[in-house]
């Protein structure tokens, strides 16, 4: 009840003009740029993290949550009319998507039912966010230094394992990330360090042109190889009045859309996995349960399931980034680098200290997701010719806009160094098969980490003992071992298999 | 154009950088100290530990893995293009430059008729001028014309 009435206070924050514009705008970008073939919610997120300095860091905030949060309708959009998903996590959605509409001819109701699911998922993930950010918060308020360690090391791992195919080059850019963030100052005493006698570096790497080129400039890298790919585009016209959906389609859609949203909340708030698991799992899952249509063939269900779990995941995933400081996902951790860029510290105090910021971002993402639904039917007749812009002719926007907003956050030409640097770096690791998404969290993550394991040492006088005398952290160092070893022994024990059969 | 060497030579990248901020953490920053507990250097030499580790078990999979990286020559022209920008800028200012390289970009190597080329520099104006310049107040920079204007 208690949550209800702080609910409502934050809408009381997040309904103000300024707000709800800013929620709209956001819904707006993020649907364009989550729509845009081979951008994805990360680059979207941080291409448009300098457009928020505008604002004060409530208003900037639910702006970027609209923007991330409109990122998972706009995916399902090309992946439903060109068979290509515009993010990872509408891989899932294209299996039924498209063959609704390429065999079907049924476009506008393939979009119709990931508007519809996703409205339905993310609204179970935001319900299930405003009981369980506060409960984390408070089991949060009883970590200490070492059972935050502890936590912040899960975090780190179980991104690194996740994504890639190589868990040892997860290891690998994780330090790198960590290293990185160390350059400048110490984080407790305050005093230089890594930073080569260069003026520059003394305030260490900044973090908005580091984002803008790890994942901005180097996607427009990549981005040249695909600017004169054929796609198999959906040539109907599309109307709202066209799309609308039978009461028996509605039914169809529903109980997998709730199923759905309950488990992609649940994956969403573990860290690491995120939106893409939570749209495999919601998939998977339906492929268990009765579908009219056989999945993969263009069926209702098919569409719903995957498409409530991400919009699930992706409101599930700001329970831990809220509540623990602890983003799941790449994107959360840009996110979370603007939530401190703004002075705001995520974690157990967060709803005690500044109950008007956490309330105002929870009650807008309700306010997001409905309006993010009305724009994603209201541009259902011009999304043919959204998508019909050629890539060669984004390579240049999405250049400048790289170019002007790392400029723009550090009002030198530093700012915009970083952005090539480490965009042309980022590339290097992309062709090389490193992950970069372990890179920018632990980048982010870095200096809590730092801070936290440094206090756990300076009160156990030295002795690593703090960390398995304690219950709480010892079962949080067990998770995190078996996170390290079971991959490793697993992986050890496949190529004994291989080389037996061999 | 494909390598497998930068397979290698990325590994071999990490381990020496993680020997440097080893070699600095441990002596120039310190590492512990008997009243203090952890110093400066405490937490990232031991992440580059880590890194030195990870890295040469990294080095030996590279050894293994035989699918080469592939660089096209497009892909380095973005590169150099982003280079560009940042060079001329210090010329003939941000905002020409800006418009410079979508015309040259477009019309030099997309080949691109002038209606989406303008439509393109259109969008550009309106996101560099319109938005940063405008709306959130950016000074850009003007290169050698701020001391003459």
């Amino acid at each position: 009840m208690e949550n209800f009435e702080l609910l409502l206070r934050g809408f009381s924050v997040s309904l103000t003009p300024i707000n709800i514009g800013a929620a709209f705008l956001g819904a707006i970008l993020g649907l364009i740029v989550g729509a845009m073939p081979g951008i994805g919610s990360l680059a979207g997120v941080a291409l448009l993290l300098p457009l928020t300095y505008k604002f004060n860091p409530t208003t900037a905030i639910i702006m970027l949550g609209a923007l991330y949060y409109s990122n998972m309708y706009g995916g399902s959009f090309s992946a439903i009319l060109l068979n290509i998903p515009g993010d990872s996590p509408a891989v899932m959605t294209a299996l039924d998507g498209y063959p609704m509409a390429k065999k079907k001819k049924r476009p506008g109701q393939a979009l119709f039912t990931a508007n519809t699911a996703s409205c339905i998922g993310g609204t179970i993930g935001i319900i299930i966010l405003t009981f369980a950010g506060p409960a984390l918060a408070n089991i949060g308020l009883k970590f200490g230094p070492s059972e935050m360690t502890a936590i912040l090391l899960i975090a780190m791992t179980s991104i690194s394992w996740l994504v890639g195919e190589n868990p040892i080059k997860g290891i690998v850019i994780t330090a790198f990330g960590i290293l990185l963030a160390s350059m400048g100052m110490d984080t407790l005493s305050g005093a230089p360090r890594y930073d080569f006698g260069n003026m520059y570096l003394l305030g260490g790497i900044p973090f908005t042109p580091f984002v803008i080129g790890t994942v901005g400039f180097s996607q427009v890298i990549s981005l040249i190889n695909e600017r004169n790919n054929k796609t198999e585009k959906i040539d109907a016209k599309l109307s709202i009045k066209g799309s609308l959906l039978s009461r028996r389609e509605l039914k169809r859609l529903l109980f997998p859309s709730i199923r759905s949203g309950l488990l992609g909340t649940f994956v969403g708030v573990l860290p690491g996995a995120g939106a893409t698991t939570g749209s495999f799992m919601g998939y998977a899952v339906q492929k268990r349960f009765k579908s009219e249509e056989e999945l993969g063939t263009g069926a209702v269900e098919g569409i719903a399931a995957c498409e409530a779990a991400n919009n699930a995941a992706a409101a599930g995933s700001f329970a831990p980034l809220l509540a623990l400081g602890i983003p799941g996902s790449g994107t959360g951790a840009v996110l979370l680098g603007g939530l401190m860029l703004w002075g705001l510290s995520p974690g157990p105090l967060l709803f005690q200290n500044e109950p008007d910021f956490a309330w105002g971002l929870i009650s807008s993402l309700f306010l997001s997701n409905l309006l993010t639904l009305a724009v994603a039917i209201a541009i259902i007749p011009f999304l043919t010719k959204i998508l019909s812009v050629p890539t060669k002719y984004m390579i240049p926007i999405i250049t400048v806009v790289c170019v002007v907003g790392s400029y723009s956050t550090t009002y030198s030409m530093y700012g915009v160094l970083v952005m090539l640097l480490s965009g042309i770096f980022g590339y290097f690791l992309q062709k090389n098969d490193y992950p970069t998404a372990p890179m920018l969290l632990s980048f982010v993550l870095a200096p809590l980490l730092e801070s936290n394991m440094r206090k756990a040492f300076i009160i156990s006088g030295g002795s690593l003992n703090i960390f398995f005398t304690r219950p709480i952290t010892l079962v949080l160092m067990l998770v995190f071992f078996a996170m390290i070893l079971i991959p490793l022994v697993r992986s050890i024990i496949n190529k004994t298999k291989k080389g037996k059969v061999a | 154009m494909t390598s497998t060497k930068t397979k290698r030579l990325t590994p071999i990248i990490f381990i020496v950088m993680g020997l440097v901020f080893a070699y600095l953490g441990f002596n120039e920053f310190g590492f512990w100290s008997e009243v203090d507990g952890p110093l400066p250097g405490f937490f990232p030499s031991i992440m580059a530990i880590v890194m030195v580790f990870a890295g040469i078990v990294s080095l030996i999979q590279s050894f293994k893995d035989t699918k080469a990286a592939e660089y096209n020559g497009p892909e380095l022209l973005v590169v150099a293009g982003g280079i560009g920008i940042f060079v001329s800028t210090f010329i003939i200012g941000l905002v020409p430059t800006i418009f410079l390289y979508i015309i040259l970009w477009l019309k030099l190597y997309e080949k691109a008729p002038w209606k989406p080329t303008l439509v393109v520099l259109g969008v550009a104006a309106a996101i560099t001028i319109g938005v940063f310049g405008m709306w959130l107040g950016i000074q850009f920079p003007m290169g050698v014309f701020e001391n003459i204007l």
